[in-house]
C-alpha cells in the first residue's frame, strides 16, 4: 500500500512525463474540476461557489471518493474569481439564482468606450480596482484574502496523494477587455477604433507581463493555466486574430516559458485553422488542452510531435451517456493520441456528470 | 438603385453605406427597396461567412451596419418587411444565460435571408410556446452552454409537443455541450454543431437552393 507522499509523487512523475512527450506508466487523468465535485458530495452548491477554502474540501473529498485519478486542474472553485478574469459581473447561486444552480457569466456591455480614454490616461491598475469594485461590484478584499490561503489549498490536496496541476492562472488581456465590453462591443471596437483598442492592450499588456513573471517566481509554479477562449479563431477573421489574439497570447506565452514553467493553453471552441501558428513553441514545453471542439485528432496531426495533448471527454457523454460509452471513448483517445496526453474531460467535468462515468473515465487509464 | 449600397453592406463599408442611404433616402427611394438592397448585402455576408471569408466579427459588423441603416430609414427590422425563406424563432433555454452562440445563429440566419425572432436567454417554456403561436415559425432553435439545462431543453420540447405545436415544426438544437446524443435525449430534430449547420437544415426543409 503506498502512502499518499508516494502516490503524489508517483502521479507528479506521470504529468511530467507525459507533457516531455515521454512514456509515462499509466496515462495521467487531470480533469477540471469543480461543480460536479459539490453534487458528488451533496454539498450545498451556494456554498461551495462562494468559499474558495469549503470547495477545496469538498474537492479532495470527491477526489477520495473516485480514487486513482491523478489530480485536478485547481485546487479549488473559479467562479469567485471569474469576475477578475472576464471584467463582467456573475451570478451567484444563493445570491442572483436558485441555491442549487451553477454559477454563471452575466455579460453585459459594463465596460464603456470612454473607459478606453480613462485606462490611457490613469493606468489600467487606478481602473480595473476602481471598475472591480464600483462597477461590477466585487468584494475584492475578500477574494484577496481567501486567496492568501491557496498554499494551504494546495498542501490539502497535495496531502491526500493528488496533484494540483496548475495553481497558477493568468488572466489575459483579451478576455479582460472582450469580456468588459461584451463579445459584440470588443468585436465593433476593432473595426471601428482598433488603433485605440490596441493602444489600451499594449497598456494592460505591460502589466500583465510583469505580474506573470512576479507570480511564477513567488510561486515557484511548474504549469501555468492561461485560457484564451475568447480569442478563438472562429471568431476572428486572419488579420484581426493576428494583431488582437496572437500577438499578445505569444507575449505572454514566452514569458511563461522565459520563467521556466509549463503553459496548459486551455482552448475552448474552434482554434482548428491556427493550430501552426503552436509549433512556434518549444518541444514538450506545452499543453494543447482541448474542450473537443477543436478536433483533437486534428490537434494531434499538427502538434502531437510539438507539444501534449489533454482532454476531451465530451460533456454530455459524462452527463447521458452509459460508463461502457466513456470507456470505450477514453480507451480509444488513449490507444489514438499515444504518450503525451493527458486525459481529461472537455473543459469542465460537468456539475451533472453520472459518477459512474467519471469512474469509468478513470478506469480507462489505468486498464 | 444602387449596387453601390449593396456592395457597401457586404464589404462593411460603414462610412459608405451611411452615405449612400442618407443620398438614396433625399432621392425619394422607397425604404423598403433601400431595405432590400441591405438584405442583398447581407446574403454576400453570409455567403462570405459560410466560405469562411468571414468570420463572428464581421457577422457582428454586418449586424451593426445593418441597424444603423435601417434606423436611417426608420425602418424596423424585426417587422421584417423584406421577404424571407422563413421564419426561425431562438433562444436560450431557461436556467442558462449565455448568448454569444445564440447570437452566432441569429446573425447568421438573418444573413441568410430567414426572419428571425430572437428570445433572449433564460427563455421559460411558456415564452417559447407563446413566440410558436404567434409567429407560426417553420423552425426553432434552442440554445445551451450548461449540461445541466438539458432537461430544461426536454421539458420544453415535450410542452411544446404537448401543446400540439410540434406538427409542421422543426426543432434544432445546439452549444458548447450539444451533440447527437443530447438531441436524442431531448426529442429535438436535429443537432447543429456550427451555425451554419442550422442554414443548411433550414434552407433544405424550406426547399431553398
Amino acid at each position: 500500500m503506498k502512502t499518499n507522499a508516494e502516490l503524489l509523487n508517483e502521479r507528479r512523475e506521470r504529468i511530467r512525463k507525459a507533457v516531455a512527450l515521454e512514456k509515462p506508466d499509466k496515462t495521467p487523468v487531470v480533469p477540471l474540476m469543480d461543480a460536479f465535485c459539490a453534487k458528488h458530495m451533496g454539498a450545498p452548491m451556494a456554498k461551495f461557489a462562494t468559499s474558495l477554502t469549503y470547495s477545496n474540501e469538498v474537492m479532495v473529498e470527491s477526489m477520495k471518493e473516485l480514487g486513482d485519478l491523478d489530480g485536478s486542474d485547481s485546487a479549488f472553485v473559479a467562479a469567485p474569481l471569474f469576475p477578475l478574469g472576464f471584467m463582467t459581473r456573475i451570478k451567484m447561486p444563493g445570491k442572483e439564482l436558485p441555491d442549487d444552480m451553477l454559477w454563471q457569466l452575466d455579460e453585459k456591455e459594463v465596460m464603456t468606450r470612454d473607459d478606453y480614454d480613462t485606462i490611457l490616461s490613469k493606468g489600467w491598475p487606478a481602473f480595473e480596482d476602481d471598475y472591480l469594485r464600483n462597477r461590477i461590484g466585487v468584494p475584492l478584499d475578500d477574494v484577496l484574502a481567501e486567496l492568501a490561503n491557496i498554499p494551504q489549498m494546495v498542501k490539502k490536496m497535495e496531502d491526500a496523494g493528488y496533484v494540483v496541476y496548475s495553481p497558477l492562472v493568468i488572466n489575459l488581456v483579451t478576455e479582460k477587455i472582450s469580456g468588459g465590453r461584451s463579445m459584440p462591443g470588443f468585436m465593433k471596437d476593432l473595426y471601428q477604433c482598433p488603433d485605440k483598442v490596441e493602444a489600451v492592450i499594449d497598456v494592460i499588456q505591460e502589466g500583465t507581463l510583469n505580474e506573470l513573471r512576479q507570480a511564477i517566481r513567488a510561486t515557484k509554479s511548474e504549469y501555468v493555466f492561461i485560457s484564451p477562449a475568447r480569442g478563438a479563431s472562429e471568431f476572428f477573421r486572419p488579420k484581426l486574430w493576428e494583431r488582437f489574439v496572437w500577438k499578445y497570447l505569444k507575449q505572454v506565452a514566452d514569458a511563461i516559458l522565459e520563467e521556466g514553467a509549463v503553459i496548459n493553453f486551455h482552448i475552448d471552441s474552434n482554434w482548428e485553422r491556427d493550430l501552426e501558428y503552436f509549433k512556434s513553441f518549444p518541444k514538450g514545453k506545452c499543453v494543447f488542452e482541448t474542450d473537443g471542439v477543436t478536433d483533437i485528432y486534428k490537434i494531434k496531426e499538427a502538434l502531437g510531435d510539438r507539444m501534449c495533448i489533454k482532454g476531451d471527454v465530451p460533456a454530455a457523454m459524462l452527463a447521458l451517456g452509459t460508463p461502457d460509452q466513456v470507456y470505450n471513448y477514453c480507451t480509444k483517445l488513449i490507444r489514438d493520441m499515444g504518450p503525451g496526453f493527458i486525459l481529461s474531460s472537455g473543459c469542465a467535468l460537468p456539475a451533472n456528470a453520472k459518477v459512474e462515468n467519471v469512474k469509468a473515465m478513470i478506469a480507462a487509464a489505468r486498464s | 438603385m444602387s449596387q453601390t449600397l449593396i456592395n457597401a453592406m457586404a464589404d462593411l463599408d460603414e462610412s459608405v453605406l451611411v452615405a449612400e442611404v442618407n443620398a438614396l433616402k433625399s432621392q425619394g427611394a422607397p425604404a423598403l427597396e433601400i431595405i432590400q438592397k441591405l438584405q442583398e448585402g447581407m446574403n454576400i455576408v453570409g455567403k462570405r461567412y459560410e466560405e469562411k471569408e468571414y468570420y463572428l466579427s464581421e457577422l457582428i459588423m454586418s449586424a451593426e451596419i445593418f441597424k444603423e441603416a435601417a434606423a436611417l430609414i426608420g425602418g424596423d427590422l424585426a417587422a421584417g418587411d423584406a421577404p424571407s425563406h422563413g421564419t426561425f424563432v431562438m433562444g436560450t433555454i431557461y436556467g442558462d444565460i449565455h448568448d454569444i452562440g445564440k447570437n452566432i445563429v441569429t446573425t447568421v440566419m438573418s444573413c441568410n435571408g430567414f426572419r428571425v425572432i430572437d428570445l433572449g436567454v433564460d427563455v421559460s417554456t411558456a415564452a417559447y410556446i407563446e413566440a410558436i403561436r404567434e409567429h407560426k415559425p417553420q423552425v426553432v432553435g434552442i440554445s445551451c452552454l450548461l449540461t445541466t439545462a438539458f432537461d430544461g431543453m426536454k421539458e420544453c420540447i415535450s410542452s411544446i409537443e404537448a401543446a400540439g405545436l410540434r406538427d409542421g415544426l422543426k426543432i434544432l438544437i445546439g452549444g458548447g455541450p450539444c451533440d447527437q446524443t443530447t438531441a436524442d435525449y431531448v426529442g429535438a430534430d436535429a443537432y447543429c454543431k456550427t451555425a451554419q449547420d442550422s442554414v443548411e437544415y433550414s434552407k433544405k426543409l424550406m426547399g431553398v437552393k
